[in-house]
């Protein structure tokens, strides 16, 4: 295995900080190798560029995949969107020739080649394939024992062709890596359903995008659950900010929203403002003095 | 559902033909209407036509319907039809390639607008961020201006920093926008003056295509 280059993409730096504080935290208490990724772009945003306009997502996309090949390092994203572009664009540019040559032409103005010689990684897939659930539930040092929605989204499992993560249907994977650090997966109806925030609907459409976002946190609501547990910061600023817009209609959930990478650094120890889950819109008290017990216990 | 007669006018043969030639295309024809993937659509019921009726009408080349209609921006992309179609096709794909299709015949939306502002942010920081997509994209369509008081009290509360993260260094991808905007000219150029896309063949040669 590679070494590996932390890809953070738009939204962790410039909405959610946290979860690049807690990644960094957590891969370095579980001594995972990792450096930054200097003059990465955007991934680029696979529901806007990749629609709209095909020859410009595939030349920005390996630009990035060019600086980690550089530096002989993986790419390891924390984020679905990114994971989608990256790995698509990766797949794509390794497999057709054609395309690779164009792409090529591209770069050498920039003096750059793509070789075609990274893989390209996901959070949950790297800690579940590299590290695997019985090995982190052994590193756990404050075992949640919360009640979880686990959210997928849909670019970690989908095209399943491309991810080799198994089916789409069913997961477990998460939901394993969920119950290392102590916690219970509660099974919830559409619980591989898309949050709505994808395809550039959250931007332009919001009504419609807040729609799916409701019929999501209404049965995790109804699962009786401590927090969501997801895998993505758009799904995350979608379930995040959206109970803040859904509850202007009188809709209140409540429901503390938690990246992977906080949920496990909670699990090592770290406080609930170190992961930085004081920077989400939602804020539960309850939730944070939960926490604060567990950890005092543990 | 009302029911609505096609008339032979309307049939596009260049367009059905363009749109069967892609990637995605390909397979299209092989279809059975089954309706797994409107079945499987999280927003089926919000759209214009669902998936299957949009996959149908591609065949039958019903270009301005196809075209004109909202399914093709109100996708999420999740890929479950992806996954779920037994024949294979991709129709979440099949959206992706009518979106620019879409664009060079000069439909306008609130989608196209917002891409406008997404590619424009990211050519001159490198990486996105939620303020400027919101402040400049509210310049753009007014009434995202209703979504100020939300970004303001994460602001007051010290949430959404006006600090932006960007490259220091954009030159590169300026030079990668330039050849795109380029390809995707000289595309779109093809698509409305021969209603299809050649296949390309001459790498691109003088610097000042207009």
């Amino acid at each position: 295995m590679k070494e590996l280059s932390l890809f953070l993409g738009c939204l962790i730096p410039n909405r959610y900080p946290g979860i690049e504080k807690a990644t960094k935290l957590v891969l370095d208490k579980l001594e995972v190798k990792w450096s930054e990724l200097k003059e990465a772009s955007c991934c680029p945003a696979p529901g806007v560029f990749r629609s709209f306009d095909k020859i410009t997502w595939l030349a920005l996309a390996s630009r990035n995949l060019v600086l980690a090949e550089e530096k002989n390092t993986d790419l390891l994203t924390l984020c679905n969107g990114c994971f989608s572009s990256l790995l698509d664009a990766n797949n794509i540019l390794k497999n057709d020739a054609g395309l690779r040559n164009e792409v090529n032409a591209h770069l050498k103005k920039i003096n750059k080649e793509f070789m075609g010689t990274i893989d390209v990684r996901h959070i949950i897939e790297f800690l579940y394939r590299d590290i695997g659930p019985e090995k982190l539930g052994n590193s756990i040092e404050k075992p949640l024992p919360l009640k979880v929605a686990v959210h997928y989204g849909c670019h970690l499992l989908k095209p399943t062709k491309d991810r080799k993560l198994g089916g789409a249907e069913c997961p477990v994977f998460f939901d394993e890596l969920v119950e290392a650090a102590g916690a219970t997966s509660v099974p919830y109806e559409g619980k591989t359903s898309c949050c709505g925030a994808g395809g550039g609907v959250r931007s332009a459409m919001l009504e419609t995008s807040l729609k799916m976002t409701e019929y999501k946190l209404e049965r995790m609501k109804k699962a009786g659950v401590d927090c969501i547990v997801n895998a993505c910061p758009f799904c995350h600023l979608q379930y995040d900010g959206g109970q803040v817009e859904l509850a202007k209609t009188g809709k209140k959930y409540d429901l503390p929203v938690v990246h992977y990478s906080q949920f496990l650094g909670l699990a090592l120890g770290y406080t609930p403002e170190e992961v930085g889950l004081h920077l989400n819109a939602i804020v539960s008290a309850e939730f944070e003095e939960k926490i604060a017990l567990i950890q005092k216990k543990g | 559902m009302k029911k609505e007669i096609i008339l032979i006018e309307s049939r596009d043969a260049a367009f059905r033909d363009l749109v069967l030639e892609t990637p995605v295309g390909r397979k299209l024809s092989t279809c059975m209407q089954c309706g797994i993937c409107a079945g499987s659509c999280p927003v089926s019921h919000e759209m214009d036509y669902n998936p299957r009726q949009l996959v149908r009408m591609v065949q039958l080349g019903l270009k301005k319907e196809v075209l004109n209609s909202n399914t093709i921006w109100i996708c999420t992309t999740c890929f479950s039809c992806s996954v779920r179609c037994p024949r294979g096709i991709r129709p979440t794909e099949l959206m992706e390639t009518l979106k620019p299709i879409a664009i060079a015949e000069g439909v306008k939306n609130k989608n196209e607008r917002f891409d406008g502002v997404f590619s424009d942010v990211v050519r001159k920081n490198g990486r996105a961020s939620e303020f400027l997509l919101i402040s400049k994209y509210s310049l753009k369509e007014p009434e995202m201006i209703k979504q100020a008081p939300f970004g303001l009290s994460l602001f007051s509360k010290g949430k959404l920093p006006l600090t932006i993260d960007k490259m220091e260094n954009t030159r590169e991808l300026d030079t990668v926008f330039k050849l795109g905007e380029k390809a995707e000219k000289k595309e779109s150029k093809e698509i409305r003056e021969t209603g299809t896309k050649k296949e390309k063949e001459e790498p691109e040669t003088q610097e000042t295509d207009k």
